[in-house]
């Protein structure tokens, strides 16, 4: 039978490197072997496909929503991350952890939607998340303004960074991910990365020393 | 770097940026939503695996089926007939694919109405003002300006006008099958007969409606911050399914001549859909409008009108046909055209329309001298109600002369008050616009039954014409404590759920100037500071606060508007001192108000910014002793901890 040739972007996305490790951390899919669920996502069980999704949808939903911000479709980019996965699960090897493969693709759907910039944005006349989920607890529709506001003002200051710098420091500032592990997401060297998050942090600063109390 | 970054981490500013950051909160997703990613997915995982079977299955060759080594007889003729069963449901796929709708166009676009690309493709996002030529496709988005409208053929027969405020968002536009989503506003819609397994959807935030072959028209009905916007249904010809949202499989029929609504995800009781002369005038020019353009496409042309002032009423050969800004279709031919504006002269003019053609116009209606003003003053200064609070009951209840008029001892208006309480409001304001209309009304009587109609149309959430109601009473109204109310009640509806911002701004500021001891004045400040806030005007706003706080200093609740003033001085006027100051009069006046961990922290933030080092280290000091488990903790450690390294 002759194989499936269809490319997609995720298609150039290696393995990692070194750790060998292969986990699903939530406890409930842990009940399975990784392989196994693996093995029956590349045979297109649905069933196992959806737990996958399960396991891993609300954290790449919370990272991408970082990455991006309020104004995208988030819903959108976290299918295409997940379209990406089980297209190119025949390829993992198990040579990194399943978690870091995951969060690779997320990085890199979401650095692609970075740099297509404009072209990929969506018309919203609302933020993506507003009226379908509350973040703000117990606030009063005032304070729920002001930090609606203050949200703005970030993302618009981030809009003004470059993908890369923008990723690795929404990645270590905000997710709270070490330069290594960074560096294993964004393939990229760890001296390279801790330049980006230098200078991102100086750009981000600037931008935002109007918002930023200074001593 | 790795020093240069050390050194990085341990500076104060990016300290507080790092504080800043962690500080957003990222939103809950709820299960729903996550469902309905799972379930795109996989349609979309599906769509492709059948797309890579398409390119996959015509490949296959018998040589290849029989290369797989020497199989049985069986599994040879096993391989053929699911190949030819694949081939033929390709065939099958390919013969009923549908194709787009090739000859869907605009053939009306009046007032201000754009488009633009939705999602992902190129161009998404830009808008466009709407053309003849303009696509009409899935996609795509058509939104119309106040006082706009917008008509699409998309078949002969098909085809819908969407009226001012409008957005739809077109989903799927082929020859199976037509989805639209409606986010706002209205739209009417008539539909050809359909053949069998074609659909044609209207979807709503909250409902769906589902045609075979019908004239209806939807209404969706929000206000900021409302989660469960109102869907209302009109049916004129033919019959609908109607259903929320997520409930597609138990669709109620919807006959012609009844309304039904959804609010939020609850269906609602129908009731009997009223006369209404507008919509009726509207069908008499959509029906043959769709018919015609699409059977003799070839002998249409079309019309472009501008003007100045912009919104002036066009007729051709008297019949009216829209406001300019104004492009449209009609059948080739010489037409009397006329452009009306209030206050301004008429102008008139003779259009040729030529098959295929575009006649184009640009008139400049000379203005009029400027019209006497009116005789019947409003009393500026005087003393209507000493007791504002007294009067706490609603504004609508204020409406009504107090004393019984003629016309409601009439058999017709109590008729009309029994099916209000009956919840049949349209039927009652059926009764009641015949009872407007009537010759023999006192002043007071044309008010009882106005007062009533506004309810009717309240209750139906048609508040575009309940503002219609309200401003006829408040010509009709003699009483300047009537007046007030009246004109308080229609900010109160153009804010809330008509969302014109301008307008209920003007009415508010009226209502301040003319209502000096009005009872709804404190309630007024803080709306107008609200409406000039959303509006962007930040200086006005904070002036109207600072106004509303030496005013009514003693209201127990004046400290949600300190709170606010210093909010805006602070954020949009970037006016630390005077923040500072504001909320140094909320902590001193109002010790106990809720706003006080709010404005502890913020007063020191704005100190920090203003450079006075020691009242920022008191200020956050406090914060961290009185409110240890507040939402500023982190914030606040961050602040402390920098002040312990300096």
């Amino acid at each position: 039978m002759p194989t499936e040739s269809v490319q997609t972007p995720v298609d150039q996305v290696n393995p990692g490197p070194e750790n060998a490790t292969i986990h699903i951390s939530d406890a409930k899919a842990a009940a399975m072997p990784v392989t196994h669920i693996v093995q029956k996502c590349i045979q297109g069980d649905r069933r196992s496909q959806y737990e996958l999704f399960q396991t891993y949808g609300r954290r790449v939903h919370s990272m991408v929503y970082r990455i991006l911000g309020p104004r995208y479709d988030i819903d959108d980019v976290v299918q295409q991350v997940f379209i990406g996965l089980f297209e190119s699960l025949p390829k993992f090897k198990g040579l990194s952890s399943l978690d870091t493969w995951v969060y690779r693709l997320c990085v890199k759907v979401c650095t692609d939607q970075l740099r297509k910039k404009y072209r990929k944005r969506v018309v919203n006349i609302v933020d993506s998340d507003e009226g379908v989920d509350a973040a703000v607890d117990g606030t009063t529709p005032l304070l729920n303004l002001e930090q609606r506001e203050l949200r703005g003002k970030i993302y618009e200051a981030l809009d003004k960074l470059s993908a890369e710098k923008r990723t690795v420091l929404v990645l270590y500032e905000m997710e709270g991910k070490s330069v290594e592990e960074i560096a294993a997401l964004v393939h990229a060297p760890g001296g390279t990365v801790k330049s980006r998050l230098f200078h991102g942090r100086n750009e981000l600063q600037r931008h935002l020393k109007r918002y930023v109390a200074s001593q | 770097m790795t020093d240069r970054l050390h050194n990085q981490e341990n500076d104060p500013r990016i300290r507080s940026l790092r504080s800043v950051l962690r500080s957003l909160p990222v939103p809950s997703v709820s299960d729903e939503r996550m469902d309905r990613i799972a379930r795109d997915m996989f349609a979309e995982l599906d769509e492709r695996r059948t797309e890579r079977l398409r390119k996959v299955l015509p490949a296959w060759s018998f040589d290849e089926i029989l290369a797989f080594g020497r199989p049985a007889l069986g599994m040879v003729l096993s391989a053929l007939v699911v190949v030819g069963i694949g081939a033929g449901l390709v065939q099958i796929a390919r013969l009923g694919s549908p194709r787009p709708l090739s000859a869907a166009s605009v053939v009306k676009a009046e007032g201000n109405a754009c488009n633009t690309t939705l999602g992902n493709q190129e161009g998404a996002g830009m808008l466009e003002p709407v053309g003849l030529a303009s696509p009409v496709r899935a996609g795509r988005q058509f939104r119309t300006g106040d006082k706009s409208a917008l008509t699409i053929a998309l078949e002969p027969g098909t085809g819908f006008q969407m009226f001012g405020n409008s957005s739809l968002n077109i989903i799927k536009a082929d020859t199976r099958a037509f989805v639209a989503l409606l986010e706002q506003g209205s739209i009417l819609v008539e539909v050809g007969k359909r053949h069998r397994g074609q659909t044609f959807r209207i979807l709503t935030p909250n409902a769906v409606c589902e045609i075979t072959g019908t004239i209806f028209r939807v209404d969706v009905l929000s206000q900021p911050g409302d989660s469960a916007p109102v869907t209302a249904l009109s049916v004129l010809e033919g019959t609908v399914r109607f259903a929320e949202r997520g409930a597609e499989k138990r669709m109620s029929l919807v006959p012609a001549g009844v309304c039904s609504s959804v609010k939020g995800l609850t269906m609602q009781a129908s009731g009997r859909l009223p006369e209404n002369r507008e919509m009726a005038g509207r069908l008499q020019t959509l029906g043959p409008m769709l018919q015609a353009r699409q059977q003799s496409a070839q002998a249409w042309g079309s019309v472009r009108v501008i003007s100045e002032p912009a919104g002036a009423n066009v007729f051709l050969n008297d019949a009216w046909e829209g406001v300019t800004p104004l492009v449209t279709v009609k059948p080739a031919g010489s037409y009397r055209l006329t452009a009306s504006y209030l206050n301004y002269q008429p102008a008139d003019a003779v259009v040729d329309v030529a098959p295929g053609g575009e006649a184009s116009l640009s008139l400049v209606l000379p203005e009029l001298a400027a019209p006497e003003p009116k005789a019947q003053g409003l009393v500026y200064g005087k003393k209507l109600r000493t007791d504002r609070r007294a009067a706490a009951a609603p504004a609508a209840q204020n409406l009504v002369p107090p004393e019984r008029t003629a016309i409601e001892s009439s058999p017709e208006y109590i008729d009309a008050q029994a099916k209000m309480s009956a919840g049949k409001y349209a039927d009652a304001a059926g009764i009641l616009l015949v009872l407007r209309n009537r010759g023999d009304l006192t002043s007071d009587d044309r008010i009882s039954v106005l007062a009533q109609l506004h309810l009717c149309f309240k209750n139906m959430g048609d508040f575009r014409r309940m503002v219609a109601v309200l401003e006829d009473m408040y010509e009709a109204s003699d009483s300047p404590v009537r007046k007030g109310n009246i004109l308080w009640e229609i900010a109160g509806v153009k804010a809330d759920r008509l969302l014109d911002f301008a307008g209920a701004e003007m009415d508010l500021v009226e209502y301040l100037v003319t209502q000096p001891e009005g009872v709804w004045l404190y309630e007024a400040y803080g709306r107008l500071a609200e409406v000039q806030y959303v509006q962007g005007k930040y200086k006005a706003a904070a002036k109207t606060y600072a106004t509303m706080v030496s005013a009514f200093g003693r209201e127990k609740d004046i400290d949600r508007a300190i709170y606010a003033l210093a909010h805006v001085m602070r954020q949009d006027l970037d006016d630390c001192s005077g923040a500072v100051r504001w909320y140094t009069a909320l902590l001193k006046d109002h010790p106990g108000s809720g706003y006080a961990e709010d404005a502890t922290f913020w007063r020191a933030e704005c100190l920090l910014r203003m450079g006075r080092i020691r009242e920022a280290r008191e200020d956050y000091v406090n914060y961290a002793i009185e409110f240890s488990s507040g939402r500023w903790k982190e914030a606040v450690r961050e602040r402390m901890a920098g002040f312990g390294k300096k």
